[in-house]
């Protein structure tokens, strides 16, 4: 078990929360997750580690509350202690590749820090930039401006920086002049979609981080399949980074919708014990 | 009178505002506080229109309209205005997902709104199919917000039972809390702070259980946003299947829209169709779907072998219980009916029992035995009078041995109106539990002789000493008697005791006349026990309610749960296994500590899964239909009785379809039409006769918290939480 140090909702429905986990922290790479259990009834959940301190012996996570388990977690006050298994998938790939673009979206734009130090590290020319719906939706601009040589924002309704999504600022970029080598994109599975999408259409390379489904994350179950480049991978073995132009992003969208039904049907009869939640 | 508009001549209505006229003719202006049913606000200005003559813009939905008007709907000014209004609305509403260009493409891509803590767009709201607010944005194409857009920020109400609330999304139209009082006459809810703070809310922001809320769900209805929404259903989304049907929780025959998806029955939402005009209750309208999800339904057939219950073949449970009943004498089998059951599930069962040659049949209902002793001699078929919505143009309202709380509580929505046109509204009852918040409550010791007594005011008024009873008595013998119409309605709580009950009955009847009445209602203790008795589902009477008892036709009439009887055919929990039975057959939905007992059991269907017709305790009829998988093996009840009457050899079942069984029971079976009150059905000669043998047979348990001897608490929790607050833990 590991205790929570400090959790708190970072913009409404983001949760930030710091771990003591000083095994956890010795090990950690950009790139790696974590499986989270809230109780003994919850599901696993993978989240990506959003930064980590070897000598305070802590890792921080960031989560969005969307489902019966992530409720629970989000209900956790400092010092209540969660399972915690990390780290865990394969070491994202980081090399000078000159001018990189790192797009984060909702989750994402807390957990893609570890990456963008890695690249601003290797020698790279870093372009961070993060996209919400709303300004009231965005955070730690600060942060990654401090190891991104560049960072915009964008937002649904304009109501900060560019009017639109991280692809949009992407593509006004390079139809004005901007090269880049390399994108990497987390966020919610909508928008790492489009961004891959934009990016292929650019000509850059990106890099992805998926989050289907998943219980064991160690390769045996096999429920977080998903279909890159024709073939099947599991994400938290193989990935979770993959090349975001051979995803077969239908079917993770399909994938991840399996269980809505049963979930769904959950919160009919039961309160959950804390706050009344739903589900069981 | 005419008005013109935008150039053209209509004609109007003395009364009506612009808003109504333009409604009536199909031209748009839009609004977001503005709701048919209630009163005028002109909170949101979004219905500004222009007017000749008239200084200023004028909210089309508080002005009333006058001949010669001439108003202008459609100017760009108007719509500019109209633009900018909507756009500072929505910038205190989470709203990049409305305009935002991916929209579309986002939400098909996630068809279901994501289970998110807060909502903080469309892609997470429980409202997004059916909301107001973007067919509005879509009406104006407005694509932008030119001030800046905020979020609340307030904290999320979810620790209340069935209801989820938001005020982040909240755009205060206003309309909950207007549904709240003017049409449900509750009043839970009202505006709360000022300013920009001002937001919606019960006393000093306490829990919804600790204020007079009754968890009807009205305000969800009319809510234009995802603010108010139902926790247990609130992430279904969009039904993959829709359709019409009736509510058996209680006798009100509250006619709803039901909705299924991934084969399982999703949502249950009050229907413009029928008497309860688009309102519906806490069990109608959130325990039914959990309900009949529920984890505990019968899903096999079963037949005790070596003292266990063990699942068999449907074969082998029919050979099984006729092997067993044809064991027995038919005098010595007996039935209870459940008064869930349909007309058509009923008549089939009644035939079943008088195909064996049987007249053991009882209701599990406290209300129908005495109702017949008392009613069935004054009139041809035991019945009310009048209908519900007769209530509302009643001067004087007596409402006795029930509380509207979760017996028939749609009916307090006429009552209310009733209320609202001077009307004065009595309620005797026993309980101390949460009731009418205008009713003048009176409650005696007893209510057999507090009728007494108030009959005697009516007849000789101040003869006898005052006592606080007489006094009350007083009271309302005054109103009665002052009024032009008057309603009195009979509820369970009177008929816990049998002979109570038939006292009350009669003396209710006798009230009914002295006064001239207007309707007379019984609020039976059950969702169909009117559409039983009108199925002939009860000893000494056959289809339409006639009486056969003298025929010779059957053995006997005895009480199913009385001596001599050895075999049992149940299809509602009963009690207690009486003494010497020795073999039981148990058919229901859900399972009890009697279905432990039984020899065999057979798994049937909820209301929601099944077909055919109620009839609600004002004569209506209700057509019930179904889009739900039963689970496992499972079958509707009418498809049950069918393979037993075959299995028993008997005649009068070769039934393909529902609709063959209403054809066959030969009622009048219209829905949404009355049973014409008081008159034989069908047309046929009988004399009510009214002796022991239609004694009633119970006592039942309390009716209001059970949906065929199932306590709705156990499947699901939030009613639990709610009956409790209200007193009804017994």
């Amino acid at each position: 078990m590991n205790r929570i140090i400090t959790i708190e909702e970072e913009v409404p429905n983001v949760h930030k929360m710091v771990i003591d986990a000083p095994d956890v922290a010795k090990k950690c790479k950009p790139g790696h997750f974590a499986i989270v259990i809230p109780d003994e009834q919850s599901e696993r959940i993978p989240l990506s580690i959003a930064d980590w301190d070897e000598d305070a012996g802590t890792v921080t996570i960031y989560f969005l509350e969307v489902g019966v388990s992530t409720m629970k977690l989000a209900r956790k006050v400092a010092g209540d202690e969660i399972d915690m298994m990390a780290p865990l998938g394969r070491e994202s790939e980081i090399d000078n590749y000159g001018t990189v673009v790192v797009c984060g979206g909702c989750y994402g734009v807390g957990a893609i820090y570890p990456i963008v130090k890695a690249l601003k590290e290797a020698g790279n020319t870093v372009v961070t930039i993060i996209e919400a719906r709303a300004k009231y939706l965005l955070y730690n601009e600060e942060v990654l401006a401090r190891d991104s040589d560049e960072i915009y924002t964008a937002t649904s309704d304009g109501s900060h920086g560019t009017k639109g999504k991280a692809q949009t600022v992407m593509k006004d970029l390079v139809d004005g002049g901007r090269h880049f080598d390399r994108a990497y994109i987390m966020g919610c599975t909508f928008m790492m979609m489009r961004n891959a999408r934009m990016a292929k259409e650019l000509g850059i390379p990106s890099k992805v981080y998926l989050n289907p489904l998943m219980v064991d994350a160690t390769g045996m179950c096999g429920v977080c399949r998903c279909d890159v480049g024709g073939e099947t991978k599991f994400a938290c073995v193989d990935g979770p980074e993959f090349d975001g132009a051979d995803v077969d992003w239908e079917q993770l969208f399909k994938r991840s919708a399996q269980y809505v039904p049963h979930q769904t049907l959950a919160y009919q009869h039961k309160k959950c014990d804390i706050d009344h939640c739903g589900g069981v | 009178m005419t008005a013109r508009i935008d150039g053209k001549d209509y004609d109007i209505i003395e009364g009506e505002t612009i808003l109504d006229i333009a409604r009536r003719n199909d031209i748009y202006i839009p609004t977001l506080c503005n709701h048919p049913d209630l009163s005028a606000f002109g909170g949101c200005r979004l219905c500004l229109v222009k007017v000749e003559g008239f200084r200023a813009f004028v909210p089309a939905c508080a002005t009333p309209v006058q001949d010669d008007m001439v108003i202008e709907t459609t100017e760009e000014d108007l719509d500019d205005l109209r633009r900018r209004i909507l756009q500072l609305i929505l910038s205190e509403h989470p709203s990049a997902c409305i305009i935002c260009a991916d929209r579309e493409e986002c939400l098909d891509l996630h068809p279901d709104p994501t289970k998110a803590g807060r909502v903080t767009g469309c892609r997470f709201c429980p409202n997004r199919n059916e909301c107001d607010l973007f067919d509005v944005v879509k009406a104006l194409g407005v694509d932008d917000i030119w001030v800046e857009t905020e979020y609340k920020d307030v904290p999320l109400y979810r620790r209340d039972p069935f209801i989820h609330r938001d005020y982040n999304l909240c755009i205060l139209c206003g309309r909950c809390v207007r549904v709240c009082a003017e049409i449900r006459g509750v009043s839970a809810i009202a505006f709360t702070e000022r300013s920009h703070d001002a937001t919606i809310g019960t006393a000093f922001q306490g829990p919804l259980v600790d204020s007079s809320c009754v968890f009807c769900g009205a305000c969800e209805d009319v809510c234009p946003t995802g603010s108010i929404s139902s926790k247990m259903t609130r992430w279904v989304s969009i039904p993959e299947v829709t359709g019409k049907s009736t509510c058996v929780m209680c006798p009100a025959g509250c006619a709803m829209d039901v909705g299924f998806k991934w084969g399982r029955m999703t949502i249950t939402e009050p229907s413009e169709e029928g008497e309860n005009v688009a309102q519906a209750c806490l069990k109608g309208r959130y325990c039914t779907v959990p309900l009949t999800n529920s984890k505990d339904r019968l899903e096999y057939p079963r037949v005790t072998t070596d003292g266990v219950l063990r699942p068999v073949k449907w074969e082998t449970a029919l050979e099984t219980a006729v092997e067993g009943l044809k064991g027995f004498a038919p005098e010595e089998i007996g039935m209870i009916v459940s008064p869930s059951l349909t007309v058509e599930e009923a008549f089939l069962a009644q035939r079943i029992m008088r195909g064996l040659g049987s007249d053991n049949i009882a209701i599990a209902s406290n209300m129908a035995g005495p109702m017949q002793k008392a009613w069935g001699g004054a009139m041809d078929r035991v019945a009310g009078i009048g209908t519900m919505t007769d209530i509302r143009d009643c001067d004087a309202v007596l409402i006795v041995g029930t509380d509207l709380s979760l017996t028939a509580a749609v009916t307090q929505v006429h009552v209310h109106a009733a209320w609202k046109d001077g009307a004065s509204v009595f309620n005797v009852k026993i309980d101390p539990r949460k009731g009418y918040r205008h009713a003048d409550v009176i409650e005696p010791d007893a209510y057999g002789p507090f009728m007494d007594i108030l009959l005697e005011e009516v007849k000789a008024p101040g003869q006898q000493p005052h006592t606080p009873d007489r006094d009350a008595a007083g009271r309302i013998a005054s109103a009665l008697k002052d009024a032009d119409k008057t309603a009195i309605l009979v509820g369970p709580g009177a008929f816990r005791d049998a002979a109570e009950g038939t006292q009350v009955a009669k003396l209710a009847l006798e009230l009914f006349e002295a006064v001239n009445g207007t309707v007379l209602l019984p609020l039976w203790d059950g969702g169909n026990v009117q559409g039983v008795l009108e199925a002939g589902a009860s000893r000494c009477l056959t289809p339409g309610q006639c009486i056969e008892q003298d025929s010779g036709k059957y053995s006997s009439g005895r009480n199913p749960l009385g001596e001599g009887i050895k075999a049992l055919y149940l299809t509602h929990p009963v009690p207690e296994i009486p003494e010497g039975v020795e073999f039981v057959v148990y058919q229901g939905p859900f399972g009890s500590q009697v279905s432990e007992r039984a020899d065999v059991i057979l798994p049937s269907s909820m209301f929601s899964e099944t077909e055919g017709t109620v009839i609600s305790l004002d004569g209506r009829v209700g057509s019930i239909t179904s889009d739900a998988r039963l689970p496992n093996m499972a079958k509707p009840d009418w498809k049950v009785f069918i393979d037993m009457g075959r299995a028993l050899g008997l005649d009068g079942f070769d039934f393909e379809a529902v609709a063959d069984i209403t054809e066959a029971v030969g009622l009048p079976l219209e829905p949404g039409t009355h049973l014409p009150p008081g008159e034989p059905l069908p047309e046929g000669d009988r004399a009510v006769r009214v002796d022991d043998a239609v004694n009633p047979v119970g006592p039942w348990p309390c009716s209001a918290t059970r949906y065929r001897g199932r306590e709705i608490a156990e499947d699901v929790e939030d009613f639990l939480e709610v009956a409790a607050s209200w007193g009804w833990d017994e």
